[in-house]
């Protein structure tokens, strides 16, 4: 187990598809500039752009494009609308705060623009592709490949190893044991962690393992990182240290960041703030260049 | 996600909780090394049995009255020697045929007595059965046709009358009447619970006398090979019956009770193993149990994987071989000490053990289609769960 194997998932055109996929928003490609790109259509599209990357293209590439979305719960007989139809399009390189009162939808829209969930209603397209026509592997590759995503409460697998956490998600994408590590170590020097490389969850801070976390979502390249209140489980210094590593992540590298977050100073970052409020958006507000 | 990954996985987390993968293993390794011993115990005693039977001799049909069967109750015998002699005539080769009564009496070196099966035979015994001499001679023609008071004793007849002593020329009194001893057997162990070592061989004239009936118990015949084995019994038997209208007789040979006696100890194994694998069985419900409660407990690293891009296959395989692993090693350690079991039964009580090695492949085989069929269960249920609900969980 030394090399990258074979075993690269056919549904949508392994890991360089994303990667590529910003280039096709050129005029010409059948279905216009809001081309409704099917898995193939990026596979196709490959070829074209090699080492483009969609930030620095004048035309903005969709990441997520939702139409309508609504998300229902079932309990007990009643029926529980979470979202009640959100409409939004979130593009590559953007800086996005989702804020809203508790309950209102934001973490069930962050589950449904991380494929964790699917939609009851409504259209979502991640990179180009409409979720519903994906099946479970569809889904569980597009998790892998597309999105990264950091949750509040960090979940990290307490047994294991800061660099085997962070080099897990490539364990499904079928990378070698040897290149997995040095990429996991590699994600861990960009986030300030490469002397905890051995360390467990118990062992680090929670800004540490909260940086783990964010690691592991780097670690695969994805054109997007969804952080549900990243800094809810943090002291003020630890939630900066953390603020600051997405932001450089999105200043440098050019990855979307969405964020949800209860914090004013936090929300500021962003150069776009989504209001959500009983499952609708309330207000989408931008600022800054 | 590759097999050898998944693999290294599932023995992270069997090596996480060790105490309870060894006592779930446990079950398995019970079932199995049962599995393995029983089947091993009730191979030996067919082994054993078989091989008594074919130490008798080769090619033996033994005639007696009646209807022979297990259990079926000894009739009261009407042959005498005249038939003894129609037999012979049928046969062919009187050398080939020969006679017992038996009678249980008891045999008096002075002070010293043993009970002993008393069998009256002739001459021909040595040509038909298994029955080499340490000592001594055979009995003679003469010593039937002049009703001699001779004697060839059992070897443990011999050793507990005479001790180290040559008993060749001594005296010897069954139930009074004074015998002199020309012969000493070899050891021939034990047929059908029967202590050949404990009988005393005398002139079946003599021993008619001693007992003072003209009778006879039955007649053995020796065939010429495999093949004239058939022919001669059904010539016997139905001779008999016409000299003797209305009256049953049967012949049995080697073949028939091997048959018999196979069948029985082969269902008796057959048991045997089922009983075995009810406790593999067992031990299976406790790896299904036991890989429930992982999920259960594991809800949340389920729930992450599965964000983290692991597809419902990943999963489920990730669970299944940590079921198959579990009870496959529970089934090669249950094969170490079910070999090493019979091993040590067979060394240490008179229990014959024999390893054979479909009870060893299908013990294993089983043990791995335990854990596949009560793995899928649990897998499926890990592989199913929904990301967030679990990812939500406690
Ligand atoms: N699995 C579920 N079953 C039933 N109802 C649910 C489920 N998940 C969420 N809800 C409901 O959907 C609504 C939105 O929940 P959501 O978690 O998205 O809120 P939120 O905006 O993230 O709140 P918070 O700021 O407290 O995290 C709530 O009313 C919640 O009770
Ligand atoms: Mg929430």
């Amino acid at each position: 187990m030394t090399t990258d194997g074979p075993e690269a998932r056919d549904t949508a055109g392994g890991p360089e598809a994303h990667r590529t996929a910003g280039g096709t928003e050129t005029p010409g490609t059948a279905g216009g500039p809001e081309a409704h790109r099917t898995a193939d259509g990026a596979q196709a599209s490959e070829t074209e752009a090699s080492g483009s990357v969609g930030e620095t293209a004048g035309a903005r590439v969709a990441a997520f494009e939702a139409v309508d979305l609504t998300r229902s719960y079932r309990l007990e007989g009643v029926s529980v609308d979470a979202l009640r139809g959100v409409s939004l399009r979130i593009d590559q390189g953007e800086f996005v705060a989702i804020l809203g009162p508790s309950g209102s939808g934001k973490s069930t829209l962050m589950h449904l623009l991380g494929c964790l969930d699917r939609p009851t209603s409504g259209t979502l397209r991640v990179n180009g592709t409409d979720v519903a026509t994906l099946d479970d592997a569809g889904l569980a590759e597009l998790r892998n490949q597309a999105v990264g995503f950091v949750f509040q409460s960090f979940h990290l697998l307490g047994r294991t190893s800061a660099l085997e956490n962070v080099a897990l998600p490539l364990v499904y994408r079928g990378v070698g044991r040897s290149e997995r590590r040095e990429r996991a170590r590699r994600a861990l020097s960009a986030v300030g962690l490469a002397h905890r490389l051995d360390h467990r969850p118990s062992q680090m801070s929670g800004g540490e393992q909260q940086r783990v976390a964010i690691a592991r979502a780097l670690v695969g390249d994805p054109k997007v990182v969804l952080a549900d209140e990243p800094t809810g489980n943090l002291d003020s210094r630890n939630g900066q240290e953390v603020m600051g590593i997405l932001a450089e992540l999105n200043a440098v590298r050019g990855v979307a960041v969405v964020l949800v977050t209860h914090e004013r100073e936090v929300a500021d970052l962003a150069r776009r703030r989504i209001h959500v409020r009983d499952g609708l958006v309330e207000l989408d507000e931008r600022s800054g260049p | 996600m590759r097999t050898a990954e998944a693999l290294r996985m599932a023995l992270e987390a069997l090596r996480v909780n060790r105490l309870r993968s060894a006592l779930t293993m446990f079950g398995v390794v019970i079932g199995v090394s049962a599995v393995v011993i029983l089947v091993a115990i009730g191979t030996g005693a067919k082994e054993a049995v078989e091989k008594e039977i074919a130490g008798l001799g080769s090619n033996i049909i033994l005639v007696v009255p009646g209807q022979v069967g297990l259990g079926a109750a000894p009739t009261q015998s009407r042959l005498d020697l005249t038939d003894v002699a129609f037999v012979r005539r049928v046969v062919g080769d009187p050398a080939k045929v020969t006679v017992a009564v038996n009678s249980g009496e008891s045999v008096r070196v002075g002070r010293t007595e043993v009970f002993a099966t008393v069998t009256g035979t002739d001459e021909n015994l040595p040509n038909i059965f298994e029955r080499p001499l340490r000592r001594g001679r055979y009995l003679s023609g003469t010593d039937v046709d002049t009703r001699r008071r001779v004697a060839v004793l059992g070897s443990e007849v011999g050793a507990k009358l005479f001790g180290d002593v040559d008993p060749i020329g001594r005296q010897v009194t069954i139930s009074g009447v004074r015998f002199r001893v020309i012969g000493l057997y070899e050891p021939v162990g034990a047929t059908f619970g029967v202590a050949r070592d404990q009988e005393v061989h005398v002139p079946v004239t003599t021993a008619q006398r001693l007992i003072g009936l003209p009778r006879i118990n039955g007649i053995a015949v020796g065939a010429s090979g495999p093949d004239e084995i058939e022919p001669l019994r059904l010539r016997v038997v139905q001779g008999l019956s016409e000299r003797y209208p209305g009256e049953r007789f049967s012949a049995v040979t080697q073949t028939q009770l091997l048959g018999t006696i196979g069948s029985v100890l082969g269902m008796l194994t057959g048991v045997l193993a089922a009983i075995a694998g009810i406790s593999l069985l067992v031990g299976g419900v406790g790896v299904s149990n036991i890989m429930l409660v992982s999920v259960r407990e594991r809800t949340r690293e389920i729930g992450l994987r599965k964000a983290l891009g692991a597809r419902q296959r990943d999963v489920l395989g990730q669970f299944l071989i940590e079921a198959v692993l579990l009870t496959t090693i529970g089934g090669v350690i249950g094969i170490l000490i079910g070999v090493g079991g019979s091993l040590l039964i067979q060394a240490v009580s008179p229990v014959p053990a024999a390893i054979t090695w479909w009870s060893i492949a299908l013990a294993f085989g089983v043990s791995a289609g335990v854990g596949v069929f009560f793995g899928v269960a649990p897998a499926r249920r890990a592989a199913r769960l929904d990301p967030v609900i679990a990812l939500r969980a406690e």
